[in-house]
């Protein structure tokens, strides 16, 4: 898993509870990579599971919850670093529609070794977008997030339902609905 | 404390973070420097292939020049203002100019002859700016003012941006070609001209031989009427059929030649078809011999006049019908009409002339409407031109049809063209006319319609001497009453007739469905021989046309046509007259005109004489009166008669003057042109008055009228 999913989870930790509870984290988890993670680095996705789980223990807050929260805080660093394919969609859905086909083609040049989940979209109608989400990483709490946000960005309030297509969660549809 | 151990492992951990990025970065680093170094590689290998394309095209290019040069073709590159940027060696050689001596030249100003052609080249120069290419022709100078012709074909030179920076001309010398050409077209020219000149010759010549060969005829005429010998008048036949036969051919020739110089134009009209092919078959039926039968087919559908040149198409049908009569020697000859396709305004017909003669072999077919063609080349018997078919082909092809022939050696011929007419009026007159027959009855009989004594007196002395059977109906009254009751073979009709006139007559027994005589056929009797009378006697159902006066030779013809009389064997009103002192008349009378009418019959020439002094002459001072009362018809009814019987006793020539006094009655002109011609005739008449009567009297003598009335 790519460095800055570690960098940008350690720093979400420490702007919600401090450094204490980040060092706290890295301490009590048996991390192969020793916990100094650089955002150019490359890690072992499990060291992530560790720390989400341990977390949760500790601030006593259900995984999907943290994720959707990850999610968020992610958002706003994509938004930072790549503008260009936030300003190059018109509305929610285009962006959504987008990410398969153009953002993760595009990631996938800059960092070969990425592992991205998939997503498979439908438009219903003008109001209504279908999309799923596929992973073995089952973490689509995440991916509820980031959707929650881009839909936020584009300032068109929806409602988004959850459905687990697969019940170990490596394939999830949102439904996602504009707000009258 | 707590916080320092905190502070302290972060730190350690950011530390070992930076390194490991600092790691990473130089691997990446070094990785880049790699690719970077392969990119350079890569680039510069490209480089060279580039390089060596382009030197190979370059050479290619050259090869290809090298290639245009040997093959005599001069390579002239010129820029967008046509400045010579390079000449190439041929081209040089082909202008005698060296390369150093062309090159920043302006190509226009060295080398155009005419002014003229800058405008060429400005159009050229154009379509060059714009990327298009062009082939043209044009005279340019050489270094030594010689003039050559070049082809060009010119393409313009574009940079790699696509931009036009100038052309690239291509030059071929074709100045043999173009004199050739130049050579060509006068020789065409000169060959037209004299081609023009021959048809003229040909036009003039034909026409200038037929003046003296019409002396010839005129004086073979005069000469058989100057009691030539047996073996003078065995001369003067071949002299005749001779001067016939090159009559005709002259009239070929000069059909011919009128076609060739396009001088034959189509002159529409309305005609009868039924009436042209009557007329056609009347003049074929004198010159048939016993033994070929002549059939007219008209397709009955035909029912109105038609728009076109009846001229021609008497023409194409005569042709073929003489060239028929020509190879025909026994069996029949046809002529068929039919309808191929009728709309409301046309009628598309095809003409058939079929006959039963030598026919035609397949090898020959292909020839004879070939010009100067003939195909029994070796006959002699088988006179003419060879232009007859040559001439038919090209009338019909004038007209929009076409012609084509079938033919089987030793069983006939049939030619067969098509022809597109567009309709004319109706002409339901045309419908109730007989189809042309024979007799159908064993004993012929004759009837003669005549109100003129002396005209009645003259066919019936013929007819009574040729043992022919005749009934004699005075009037059209008459007539319709005795046609009703008996049937006729032929009926001889005069035209001008009180009460009922002899166009009203035919037309009445034409068209009387129970008249047995409504189909036989009706000869008009008229004194006077002009076409429109002619042309209202075939409309009104007529068949055929006598002329007053007419010989006994002309009655025989046409009675023998019309029925199944042969009246060959019959010796020709010679009984009385033979062995006596044949008379000589004094002018005014015309002996020669006397001659033919009477044939020698002298007896019964005496009694016409002796019925128009007795009879007519006095009726000649009535037309004083009736001209002083401006009683205008009852005067022409005596001066009509009168033609005639001016005629019959000799005195032709106020027989003419009589005519024309009739048409003055007709035409309405001035009384007093009336009145001169009258007293002319009648001074005429007084001189001859005596002469009549002197002859009457030597003949008397000699004759007596008890027998001819017997």
């Amino acid at each position: 898993m790519k460095g800055i999913v570690f960098t940008e989870f350690l720093e979400m930790v420490e702007q919600h509870h401090g450094y204490a509870t980040v060092d706290f984290l890295l301490e009590n988890c048996d991390l192969p990579s020793g916990g100094s993670y650089t955002a150019v680095g490359t890690y072992d996705h499990r060291e992530i599971v560790q720390l989400i789980s341990l977390l949760s223990n500790k601030t006593e807050t259900p995984i999907p919850s943290l994720l959707r929260s990850f999610g968020h805080h992610l958002f706003g660093i994509f938004n930072v670093t790549y503008p260009s394919f936030f300003k190059k969609a018109t509305s929610s859905f285009d962006f959504l529609e987008s990410i398969e086909h153009y953002i993760h083609v595009e990631v996938r040049k800059l960092y070969p070794d990425a592992e991205l989940p998939t997503f498979h979209t439908k438009r219903i109608n003008s109001n209504q977008l279908e999309m799923i989400y596929v992973s073995d990483r089952r973490m689509s709490a995440l991916a509820y997030g980031l959707i929650e946000k881009a839909m936020e960005f584009y300032k068109e309030p929806c409602t988004i339902q959850e459905e687990h297509i697969d019940p170990s969660g490596q394939e999830v549809k949102f439904l996602i609905t504009k707000d009258a | 404390m707590k916080e320092l151990e905190l502070l302290k492992r972060r730190l350690a951990r950011e530390i070992k973070a930076r390194k490991e990025a600092e790691t990473i970065l130089e691997q990446k680093a070094i990785q880049l420097y790699e690719a970077n170094e392969s990119l350079q590689k890569l680039n510069n290998n490209l480089e060279f292939k580039i390089r060596q394309r382009a030197k190979e095209l370059v050479n290619s290019e050259e090869k290809y020049r090298r290639l245009i040069e040997n093959m005599e073709l001069g390579l002239l590159e010129v820029d967008n203002e046509q400045i010579i940027l390079r000449a190439y060696d041929s081209f040089c050689e082909m202008t005698g100019y060296e390369q150093s001596e062309l090159k920043g030249k302006n190509a226009q100003e060295v080398f155009l002859i005419n002014n003229d052609d800058s405008i060429l080249m400005d159009d050229v120069q154009s379509k060059r700016k714009k990327g298009q290419t062009g082939v043209y022709e044009l005279q340019i100078k050489k270094k030594n003012g010689e003039p050559i012709w070049v082809m060009i074909s010119g393409c313009p030179v574009i940079d790699i941006n696509g931009k036009v920076t100038g052309s690239l001309g291509i030059h071929y010398d074709i100045t043999a070609q173009k004199n050739l050409q130049l050579e060509l077209e006068l020789s065409k020219n000169v060959a037209k001209q004299a081609q023009k000149a021959e048809q003229l010759f040909l036009a003039r010549m034909s026409h200038e031989i037929r003046t003296p060969l019409n002396a010839i005829i005129g004086m073979t005429y005069l000469l058989n009427d100057s009691n030539p010998t047996t073996e003078q008048q065995d001369f003067l036949s071949v002299l005749n059929s001779s001067s016939a036969i090159l009559k005709s051919l002259i009239a070929d020739i000069l059909d011919f030649s009128k076609i060739q110089a396009g001088e034959i134009k189509i002159q529409e009209s309305q005609f009868s078809l039924h009436r042209l092919l009557s007329s056609v078959q009347k003049s074929i039926g004198f010159q048939l011999s016993g033994k070929v039968k002549f059939e007219l087919d008209l397709d009955p559908q035909i029912k109105h006049l038609i728009y076109g040149d009846e001229l021609m198409l008497s023409q194409i049908i005569v042709n073929l019908l003489g060239n028929a009569k020509k190879f025909t020697a026994k069996g029949f000859i046809n002529v068929q009409v039919n309808v191929v396709e009728e709309t409301d305004t046309h009628y598309e017909l095809v003409f058939k002339v079929m006959d039963s003669g030598i026919g035609i072999s397949e090898e020959k077919l292909d020839f004879i409407f070939q010009n100067f063609k003939q195909i029994q080349e070796d006959d002699e018997n088988f006179g003419g031109t060879g232009l007859g078919l040559a001439i038919t082909k090209q009338l019909v092809e004038l007209q929009g049809g076409s012609i084509s022939v079938n033919s089987k050696l030793n069983e006939g011929s049939t030619f067969t063209f098509n022809l597109n007419y567009k309709k004319g009026i109706r002409s339901d007159l045309e419908k109730i006319k007989p189809k042309l027959q024979k007799s159908k009855f064993n004993q012929e009989k004759i009837l003669v319609v005549e109100d003129n004594y002396m005209n009645r007196k003259y066919i019936l002395t013929l007819l009574k001497k040729w043992n022919l059977k005749f009934e004699i109906a005075e009037d059209g009254i008459e007539a319709i009453a005795i046609t009703e009751r008996q049937p006729f073979d032929l009926i001889f009709m005069d035209i001008s007739m009180p009460k009922l006139n002899g166009y009203e007559t035919t037309k009445a027994i034409r068209n009387d469905k129970n008249n047995i005589n409504q189909s036989s056929p009706i000869v008009a009797l008229s004194a006077s021989a002009f076409t429109s009378i002619k042309a209202k006697a075939f409309e009104f159902g007529m068949n055929d046309f006598l002329c007053k006066p007419y010989d006994p030779q002309s009655l025989k013809a046409i009675i023998s046509k019309y029925t199944q009389r042969d009246t060959k064997d019959d010796t020709v009103l010679s009984g009385l007259g033979s062995g006596i002192v044949e008379p000589k008349f004094k002018p005014p009378l015309n002996g020669e005109h006397l001659y033919a009418l009477y044939e020698g019959n002298w007896a019964f020439a005496i009694e016409m004489f002796i019925i128009f002094t007795r009879d007519n002459l006095y009726t000649f001072y009535e037309i004083q009166n009736f001209l002083q009362k401006d009683q205008f018809e009852e005067a022409r009814k005596i001066v009509h008669k009168l033609i005639t019987n001016l005629s019959m006793v000799g005195l032709l020539d106020a027989s003419q003057m009589m005519l024309r006094l009739e048409n003055l009655i007709l035409g309405k002109k001035d009384k007093s042109d009336m009145i001169i011609l009258y007293d002319q005739i009648a001074a005429h008449i007084q001189e001859a008055k005596p002469i009549l009567q002197k002859t009457i009297e030597e003949f008397e003598a000699y004759f007596s009228i008890n027998e001819i009335n017997s």
